[in-house]
């Protein structure tokens, strides 16, 4: 055997310059190897998961959303099936003449359609293309689907406002979760948030979601690299929400709304034993199911544009001067000071003179010495000048901050809290003393005070119910759809006014003269078979700088208060009325009192010419009244 | 002419490496394309199988000539190769966006891959008839150079720029076996270093985004970073021991791009994890070695360039690919020899790895 190598042809230089290759290439394979133990030991279980989020697609599959029932069981907010167009471009033959079609169907322009398509990630995902298509165009859509392929409807629920604009700014709206809202919900819970869902973004529905919510299910699919669905991974089941009863009163709530009219303003109606809101009206208002499937930008901005501000709830964030109504206050604070007593007598000029300056009576005649129930009646101003200036400021502001004024009632927490001024205040915020002769205007409710209405609510039911400042509230129950109680609300004591009960007497008393006796400023309001008691206010109204003081030549129509409650033996009921700019007195809104209270109280509406049964009135407020002066 | 005594010599380990890749290959390509139901009439796997049998076939053939007769035949291959390119230019079918293959009857060819044994045959050739006893330089490499040129323009106007680049390396790694003038190499590198911007400059931008888009081998609107994440994905997520042979779910729901084809090895990676790939990776890496130890041993200087031609064929082709499929290189569309699915492509690697058994056979003289 020969088996040593003759190599006589191969040069020498061969064979280093093999050697080369093969050192290169050995550094190349090492290089390639270490790149391998790289991707696949070091990094396996980040690339892993890379693969895994690539081929599991979660859908997540929407609770029913709670509904808001009013107090006899009425659905105010519910969900409506709602159908959204898709198209998978992938199942239409002529891509050109389906979307011509649907363009003409939809009456959306054909170009905004193509646009829609083109911009999808691969031809097997479905497309939206519209929202909330019409009931006709729906009907014309499945009658017709053979001839549409690649054309589907899906279902969603939609939130519906039964009533429109009725207690929009109680009730709330949906809108699109924010990036800022999904990062805390999502930390905060495991309820699959999700981007561009509509969640809870103002009132009843942003301060519920949590149980109006319900919990979310969840389809995990296995897609492959175009999108398309191969496998059903898991699904999670849905939860639906919970329903909000309220206290609301549908009857009533729709009853105030149309009394309000086209007037900017508010009523409120409350009962005033334990703080229940049965109605909360704020004019103007906008309609919530506009914001159901997202608000468009232009009408968006029309409604924060609009001069009116209807997105503005005035029942909780309007703040007024409470004029006359204020009267309550100070004769509260009277009383219990001992600046006066009931039947003490002081005169009703025209005029009062304080310092240089003469202040005005509403009425040019004098109206001779007159007792506190009369004052009150005919809403004597000055009457309550001369009180307020034997009081002083802060003994007035000690007692309106007593009737729950200045400070937010705790009803939401994006109301307002108004201003009781004190000499501290002023010193504080202007830097300066306050001036007796400042004090004088007070007495009427001038002045820098500032209420809500629904301050002037609870104010009114603390008089109507022995001096009680509750807490407004009116979610009663939140029940789960299986029945069970998950909330019930217990009537909240925030405080008790400072007040005697005799004090309290003699300005009821007072309050039923404004309604029922001859001169009262509300009469209108009168009831014969109930026995209503209420003040009037009507707030001249200038526009102040931010310190208080006026800005010279701003002259602005009268705001209009009507505070009331009924009966007025066993007060179930308190009702407050206020009107924006209105420029008529108080007095005007007695009757939207008395239609509501009418109402509530299931009493028949009189002939409208009869005689007022006078000899009732008397017969209720018997015992209860001193002779008029 | 047969040796009998052939059997004896025969280099087991090249020829076992080989057949170890054809079977990982085969195996990956049925497990790259398990998901694919019904519309292709023929499986991969088992056209590919058929392109095994033919290959064993030529393999058999080219082993029972010497080599030094057969190279008679490498005018007339690379005058057929180029026939085939020039007719592929103008005719050919055009597949995801490349005009490369010419159907004949059932077979779908490619000449480019033809064109590369014939041009190790023929430059072999050359550089034997030519050779030297000083070292060549530039002038000596004009003919070779056009010889290597003109193919490679045809198969880069494909366009098919990854094969273009093979045949270049190929001349330019036989005419340093041939003992090319370090020197020489060194201005060659240079000069060819400088005439990329040059030439980039003067191009269109039409023409320049042309060129930019032969780097990305599908007209994917996701574009090559697409296909690099998604096979370094793959690679990844096969982690340690991978998902199994038909578990990878990057190759089976279609995320992995041209699976059986350029991203072969991703599959085979994804499915056996880090333990399979460096095992295939070693394979190949001695089967690399075997062949350049083929060229090393010849018996006289043509059998020592026509193996260096094919080794460096071989190293080139699966270092691109394999450093492409994880990340390490752009995306050229080099397919893996031997393991990749593609029948003209196995033909010719079966072929030339006749042609290196038959250089090993022979690699020593008897007299008489």
């Amino acid at each position: 055997m020969v088996k040593s190598r003759i190599n006589s042809d191969s040069p020498e230089r061969f064979q280093s310059r093999f050697f080369f290759l093969v050192l290169l290439t050995s550094t190349v394979f090492f290089i390639l190897l270490i790149r391998l133990w790289y991707l696949q030991v070091i990094n396996g279980s980040y690339f892993r998961a890379l693969a895994e989020e690539n081929r599991f697609r979660e859908f997540i599959i929407k609770s029913p959303r709670g509904k808001i029932l009013d107090r006899n069981g009425q659905i105010l907010v519910d969900s409506r099936p709602s159908f959204n167009l898709y198209l998978r471009p992938e199942d239409v033959p002529d891509l050109d003449e389906t979307l011509d079609t649907l363009s003409h169907l939809l009456d959306i322009p054909l170009e905004k359609l193509k646009e829609k398509v083109k911009q999808s990630p691969s031809s097997y995902r479905s497309v939206l293309l519209k929202r909330d298509v019409s009931r006709d165009s729906v009907a014309y859509i499945e009658e017709h689907l053979l001839d549409l392929p690649g054309v589907t409807l899906d279902v969603e629920a939609l939130r519906n406002y039964r009533y429109g604009s009725m207690a929009a700014h109680l009730l709330g709206y949906l809108g699109e979760i924010t990036d800022r809202q999904l990062q805390q919900l999502r930390n905060r819970s495991n309820n699959h948030y999700f981007l561009g869902e509509f969640i809870g973004q103002y009132g009843l529905e942003k301060a519920y979601e949590e149980y109006l919510r319900g919990i979310h299910g969840a389809r995990q699919v296995e897609v492959d690299a175009l999108g398309r669905e191969l496998a059903l991974v898991s699904t999670k089941e849905t939860y639906p929400g919970s329903d909000l009863q309220l206290t609301l009163d549908l009857d009533i709530q729709r009853l105030a709304e149309s009394l309000l009219g086209d007037r900017t303003g508010s009523i409120i109606v409350m009962d005033p034993r334990d703080g229940a809101i049965l109605a909360l009206v704020t004019k103007p208002s906008y309609n919530p199911n506009q914001f159901a499937s997202g608000i468009q930008g232009e009408k968006w901005l029309a409604l924060l544009k609009d001069p009116k501000k209807p997105l503005h709830s005035r029942a909780l964030q309007g703040q007024y001067p409470p004029a006359s109504v204020f009267k309550i206050i100070v004769a509260a604070a009277a009383l219990e000071e001992g600046v006066i007593t009931p039947n003490t007598l002081l005169g009703c000029p025209a005029f009062y003179y304080f310092g240089n300056r003469a202040y005005r009576n509403w009425k040019k005649e004098n109206q001779g010495p007159q007792n506190l129930t009369r004052a009150l009646a005919t809403s004597c101003d000055t009457y309550f000048y001369q009180v307020a200036v034997r009081l002083g400021v802060d003994k007035i502001g000690y007692y309106a901050k007593g009737f729950g004024m200045g400070k937010p009632t705790g009803f939401d927490p994006m109301e307002k809290g108004g201003l009781v001024p004190t000499t501290e205040w002023k010193r504080r915020v202007r830097g300066e003393p306050w001036y007796p002769g400042e004090t004088v205007s007070l007495g009427i409710g001038q002045g820098p005070y500032l209420v809500t209405p629904l301050q002037q609510a609870i104010m009114i039911s603390a008089i109507a119910n022995g001096g009680k400042i509750y807490k407004p509230y009116v979610v009663r129950k939140i029940v789960t759809p299986e029945g069970k109680v998950v909330y019930e609300h217990k009537p909240e004591l925030v405080s008790q006014a400072p007040v005697k009960p005799e004090t309290l007497d003699a300005i009821r008393k007072g309050l039923w003269a404004v309604v029922n006796e001859s001169g009262g400023t509300g009469g209108r309001a009168r009831i014969a078979e109930l026995g209503v008691a209420g003040k009037t206010g009507t707030a001249q109204v200038v526009r102040l700088d931010r310190a208080g003081n006026r800005v010279p030549g701003s002259n602005y129509r009268d705001h209009s208060w009507f505070v009331s409650y009924a009966p007025f033996n066993d007060p179930q009921l308190a009702v407050v009325i206020f009107a924006e700019n209105s420029g008529v007195g108080g007095s005007t809104f007695g009757p939207v009192a008395k239609e509501i209270f009418l109402q509530y109280f299931h009493i028949p509406k009189p002939a409208p010419h009869a005689p007022p049964n006078l000899q009732a009135i008397h017969t209720v407020a018997s015992g209860k009244q001193n002779g008029e002066n | 002419m047969a040796d009998r005594r052939s059997l004896g010599n025969l280099d087991w380990t090249l020829l076992i490496t080989t057949l170890a890749l054809i079977g990982a290959g085969i195996l990956s390509i049925y497990s790259a394309s398990r998901g694919v139901s019904g519309s292709l009439d023929t499986p991969f796997f088992v056209k590919q199988l058929w392109w095994l049998f033919f290959g064993v076939i030529a393999a058999t053939v080219v082993l029972l000539f010497d080599y030094r007769t057969l190279i008679r035949l490498a005018y007339p291959c690379y005058a057929l190769s180029l026939l085939g390119l020039i007719y592929v230019l103008f005719l050919g079918r055009v597949i995801s966006g490349a005009q490369r293959w010419i159907i004949i009857g059932p077979l779908t060819l490619q000449p480019s891959e033809f064109m590369k044994i014939s041009l190790i045959l023929t430059l072999a050739n050359y550089f034997e008839q030519h050779e030297k006893t000083r070292p060549w330089n530039l002038r000596d490499l004009f003919i070779p150079a056009v010889l290597t040129v003109f193919p490679a323009l045809l198969i880069a106007k494909e366009p098919d720029l990854g094969t273009a680049l093979v045949i270049l390396i190929i001349f330019a790694t036989m005419a340093f076996i041939a003992g090319m003038n370090p020197k020489s190499i060194l201005l060659l590198a240079i000069v060819g270093l400088g005439l990329i911007p040059l030439g980039w400059s003067h191009l269109m931008d039409y023409q320049r985004s042309r060129i930019l888009t032969l780097f990305n081998p599908e007209l994917d609107p996701l574009g090559t970073g697409y296909h690099l994440l998604q096979s370094k994905i793959a690679v990844g997520s096969g982690g340690l021991w991978g998902k199994g042979l038909w578990g990878g779910t990057q190759s089976r729901l279609n995320f992995l791009p041209e699976k059986h084809t350029d991203f072969i090895f991703s599959v085979f990676s994804e499915n056996m994890g880090f333990l399979g790939s460096s095992l295939l990776l070693i394979l190949y890496f001695i089967f690399l070695m075997r062949t350049i130890d083929v060229a090393y041993r010849a018996r006289d200087s043509l059998g020592a360039l026509l193996a260096g031609g094919i080794a460096c064929m071989f190293t080139f082709s699966a270092a691109v690919n394999v450093a492409m499929t994880v990340g390490l290189a752009p995306v050229v569309g080099i397919p893996l020899p031997l393991i990749s699915y593609g029948g003209s492509a196995l033909l010719a690697s079966l072929t030339a790895i006749g042609l290196l058994i038959n250089v090993h056979q022979r690699r020593f003289k008897f007299s008489g």
